[in-house]
């Protein structure tokens, strides 16, 4: 999908990605949220929170007994609430898909049901989701509490083992991403457990070679990649400092690419879990902005997913009719 | 009474360091053996450890660095023995040599390749080598979890295979037990809670869980595949992530490669207001590294932490 917005500074918070988003859905009509499979307690209290916020309304697509148990359990009244009765899982996620394919609706959403399912049921050509020479990927923002900045994390939840093709499309969505939240000149910082090129470690290798074709210009202008480094000497001046490491990306990154999602996805966890970081994730390089929350995430979490999602659509043309079941 | 019952669960970074202290006031202080020991980060541990009675040092390598770096971290030459070596390879050996016999407890790693100094501790002659892998643990004290968490293998085995998995657990069981942590709850870490065909590490996961179900690695409870929330976050079960025994409450956590491990580690210490001690064990006698990175307090809890592990190979 193409950003209409563009952030003319960058965003460093949730709380100002919110204020934006705020704006747009006070002109055109909150955000329509589909979720497929949403018989699922994270799923239902972040969508009850973005609607208290007004930021979003939502469609849940899934097994109604369930939806409506689940709804009960955590004192919602079920009767507030959208339900289209789909009670296979890869048939709701299509339906979902589709409302948002046709326009019905703005933003997909996962449930209740394993990312790989979701994914093999939107990325089936039949449905005509994905496009020719789209390139799915997962970008996690995070806020972590002592950097005054958003980080963007990628891939943590998509992608299985890339090919060094692969990992430069995954590069290239992440920087246009950036562009997109404001950081026009983004530096990229390509995480490893060393910060030296040591036979063995392939992944060290492989990164050596991305930073020395970004040294030769072979990115756009204005990109800074780095590699290998370790996530402190990333993200901590103090780090850099302590090692004397000169690098344009050491210590200030603001996107850290990983090797493999089991490394993107255990960094995620503990920085949700035990770091008390604010997040939000999305897919980007598809035609439409599509949501996974993970399992362990608190409601404001999913509610910054909202919001991004919210912005990558950003200003709508049309206000949208905003009807609410009552 | 076994081990536990005398040495109680240790819940902090503090608790280890004051453990250690306690170790080295009975009898014969501890003692530490540095191979290569004209190492600034080295000599910062040394001398703090001997300042706060957890170990003393026998300091091989390079005397004439090694008496100006004392001096700079306010420490006193005169305080340590320094045996001068002039190659990396014989300060190796010399430090194994010595751990071997029984004159020092823990082998440390000066300004040398972590290669060459398990090189050393490994000859057969020296009488420090077992049968299983070395590995290394980190024990990390992140502010939101009730208790000490170790990871591995952030620092040494790349990409594991099933076999070193196993000798890993093994390793960091004891280092856990060392820590008064009788039967270590352990996780074996996935993207996924579900045994999922595309990623073969959930497949080893379970067959580990297995293993210890079977008693085949002993000590312990071993369950996974699970993601890392799973493993350590109390509200795991409330959210209707997993049911399992170890959910929520793990000791110890095992990754399937040095990335993962490291970058958890790293974020923990980074931004989770972890402090950090690392150390390699599979031999007789603990291995002690610690990275220019480190602050202080971390480089004395890494010496802390060896001193702990050393007493437990001889008395647990």
């Amino acid at each position: 999908m193409k950003y209409t917005y563009k952030a003319d500074h960058p965003l460093r918070s949730f709380e100002e990605m919110h204020a934006v988003v705020a704006e747009m859905a006070a002109k055109s009509g909150p955000f329509h949220v589909v979720s497929a499979v949403a018989q699922d307690v994270v799923t239902l209290r972040g969508l009850a929170l973005g609607r208290k916020l007004g930021l979003i309304k939502a469609t849940l697509v899934g097994h109604p007994r369930r939806i409506k148990a689940e709804l009960t359990s955590v004192g919602m009244d079920p009767s507030e609430w959208e339900i289209v009765e789909e009670k296979d899982q890869e048939e709701a996620t299509r339906v979902a898909a589709r409302m948002v394919m046709s326009g019905q609706a703005d933003i997909l959403m996962r449930g209740r049901l394993l990312a790989r399912d979701f994914f093999t049921t939107l990325l089936n050509p039949e449905l005509g989701m994905r496009k020719q020479g789209e390139f799915w990927t997962n970008i996690v923002v995070a806020k972590i509490k002592q950097l005054d900045r958003l980080v963007l994390i990628t891939d943590c939840a998509l992608t299985g083992k890339l090919d060094l093709p692969g990992r430069l499309r995954l590069i290239q969505n992440a920087t246009e991403f950036a562009a997109f939240l404001g950081v026009s000149e983004p530096k990229i910082s390509l995480l490893a457990a060393v910060e030296t090129v040591t036979p063995g470690m392939e992944v060290s290798i492989e990164e050596a070679v991305i930073a020395k074709m970004c040294e030769r210009g072979q990115f756009p202008k204005g990109v800074s990649i780095d590699g290998p480094l370790s996530l402190d000497l990333s993200l901590s001046q103090a780090a850099v400092a302590k090692k004397k490491m000169k690098s344009p990306v050491a210590g200030q990154a603001d996107v850290l690419v990983v090797d493999s999602i089991h490394v993107g996805n255990l960094l995620f966890k503990s920085l949700i879990t035990l770091c008390g970081a604010e997040s939000a994730s999305v897919i980007v390089g598809a035609s439409i902005p599509i949501i996974i929350t993970s399992r362990s995430e608190n409601p404001e979490n999913v509610v910054n997913s909202f919001a991004l999602a919210a912005l990558m659509i950003g200003e709508r043309k049309t206000a949208k009719k905003v009807d609410t079941p009552a | 009474m076994n081990y536990q019952e005398l040495f109680p669960r240790l819940a902090s970074m503090d608790a280890i360091i004051a453990r250690a202290r306690w170790i080295s006031s009975q009898g014969e202080p501890r003692r530490v053996a540095v191979a290569a020991a004209h190492d600034d980060a080295a000599i910062e541990s040394v001398v703090t450890a001997q300042r706060e009675g957890i170990a003393q040092a026998i300091l091989f390598g390079d005397a004439a660095k090694i008496n100006p770096l004392i001096e700079q971290h306010g420490g006193n030459p005169a305080d340590f023995k320094v045996i001068s070596t002039s190659a990396d390879e014989e300060s190796a050996d010399a430090a194994a040599e010595l751990v071997g016999k029984g004159g020092a407890d823990v082998v440390m790693k000066g300004i040398l390749p972590t290669s060459k100094l398990l090189k050393s501790v490994l000859k057969v002659k020296f009488g420090l080598r077992r049968k299983g892998l070395l590995s290394h643990t980190a024990i990390l004290s992140p502010t939101s979890y009730p208790k000490l968490l170790g990871v591995t293998d952030g620092g040494m085995v790349i990409k594991p295979t099933f076999d070193q998995k196993v000798e890993m657990i093994r390793n960091s069981v004891m280092v856990s037990r060392a820590l008064g942590v009788e039967i270590p709850n352990v996780a074996v870490l996935s993207t996924v809670d579900y045994v999922v065909q595309a990623f073969p590490d959930t497949f080893e996961a379970s067959a580990l869980s297995k293993m210890a179900q079977r008693g085949q690695i002993p000590h312990c409870v071993i369950d996974g595949p699970m993601g890392f929330d799973s493993a350590i976050w109390p509200r795991a079960v409330e959210y209707q992530l997993i049911e399992s025994e170890v959910a929520g409450e793990a000791d110890i956590v095992v990754a399937g490669s040095i990335e993962e491990a490291n970058v958890l580690a790293k974020s923990l210490i980074l931004f989770g207001g972890a402090a950090f001690a690392g150390v390699i064990v599979g031999a007789k006698a603990p291995v002690s590294l610690v990275s220019r990175a480190d602050n202080a307090y971390n480089k004395l809890a890494s010496i802390a932490l060896a001193v702990v592990v050393s007493h437990y190979i001889k008395h647990g």
